[in-house]
């Protein structure tokens, strides 16, 4: 009895020496990534029984969490961008037709592109308009980066398209018809 | 005689509907020319079956397209900064095209008649230049005169022709 209780007592002093040295592998950071190469180099071989019976679902958390990661990075940029710039084409009613003014405007200073193109066609012609250049805004100014006036007979149409390139990418964009 | 007295009815009318809408353009006065303060196109067609086109890459170019009568066409290509190009076509199937490649140039055509077909092609900067074509014939016209208006009386006088 003394016997077996010692060997009871025995195996598990031992199984919860080598639960706790299987303890810091399983904070895998070896797995986790190559932030802790030498915790990597250190961990015992996916032989070892100790490890095989211990942390099974670490090696399932690591890669999420390293899933993770990236996600609240990369979103916030864009919606950053897009909410301090804005741009619009104003359409007004002129005696002879119709005057398109594509406008910007920034809430911080900023510098880019722009380029507007509008066709339009009805039974007096057809038009075909490109407007293009460098533009630059000051903090919350509108500004104006063209005009395009043109004759609207009964039943033409139009279409404009302006597009507004900044930072080297495009971040605004406006069609109307 | 009718026939004239219709011509300058529809040019005055033609001129009615087309006033003020060149403002954007750029302007000679007492001191000089002034060219465009912002980039602008204007097109103004009447009659049918005319085509127009107008490209501009750069700030504060100025092209307008005045075209009245049938399957008329103008284009109009601009490069660079402060251009001005001006077309004006009265008939039926002319053919005008504008081509700016720099800073502040000055171009104009104008064309009354019938079938008729014109270009002027600037590459530089500073330079000036205008074409009016009638079927009497072809005739080259400083730049400073491109703002007048054809339906405009004493036009012709103006730029030293009889008339079209």
């Amino acid at each position: 009895m003394n016997r077996s209780t010692l060997l009871l007592s025995a195996l598990l002093l031992a199984g919860c020496s080598s639960a706790a040295q299987g303890a810091p592998n399983t904070a895998i950071a070896t797995q986790s990534g190559p932030d802790h190469p030498a915790a990597f180099h250190d961990a015992p071989p996916a032989s070892d029984p100790v490890l095989d019976g211990a942390p099974p679902i670490v090696p399932a958390v690591a890669p999420s969490a390293v899933a993770r990661a990236p996600e609240p990075v990369a979103p916030p940029v864009v919606q950053k961008v897009q909410a301090r710039f804005s741009c619009d084409i104003d359409i007004d009613r002129t005696s002879s037709g119709i005057r398109v003014t594509p406008v910007v405007r920034a809430h911080k200073t900023l510098s880019g592109e722009y380029s507007l193109v509008i066709t339009k066609s009805g039974a007096g012609g057809s038009s075909d308009i490109s407007q293009g250049g460098p533009f630059d805004a000051a903090h919350g100014e509108r500004v104006r980066l063209s005009t395009s006036e043109f004759s609207m007979e009964r039943g033409a149409k139009f279409r404009a398209v302006l597009k507004v390139r900044a930072g080297g990418r495009e971040v605004c964009r406006d069609i109307v018809s | 005689m009718l026939n004239a007295r219709l011509k300058l009815a529809s040019l005055a009318m033609i001129a009615m509907v087309g006033a003020g809408a060149a403002e954007a353009q750029g302007r000679y006065d007492r001191y000089g020319y002034h060219a465009p303060k912002a980039a602008a196109v204007d097109v103004q067609q009447s009659g049918r079956g005319n085509g127009a086109a107008v490209s501009q890459d750069g700030p504060r170019n100025a092209a307008a397209i005045r075209q009245d009568g049938v399957a008329n066409t103008g284009m109009i290509n601009q490069t660079g900064a402060a251009n001005d190009a001006t077309i004006r076509q009265y008939g039926k199937n002319n053919d005008a095209s504008i081509s700016q490649v720099g800073d502040n140039n000055v171009a104009c055509v104008v064309q009354v008649g019938r079938n008729l077909s014109a270009g002027v092609v600037q590459e530089g900067s500073g330079l000036s230049a205008g074409v009016v074509q009638t079927k009497k014939g072809s005739y080259a016209i400083p730049g400073r005169l491109c703002a007048l208006d054809p339906a405009n009386r004493g036009y012709w006088n103006r730029i030293g022709v009889k008339g079209y």
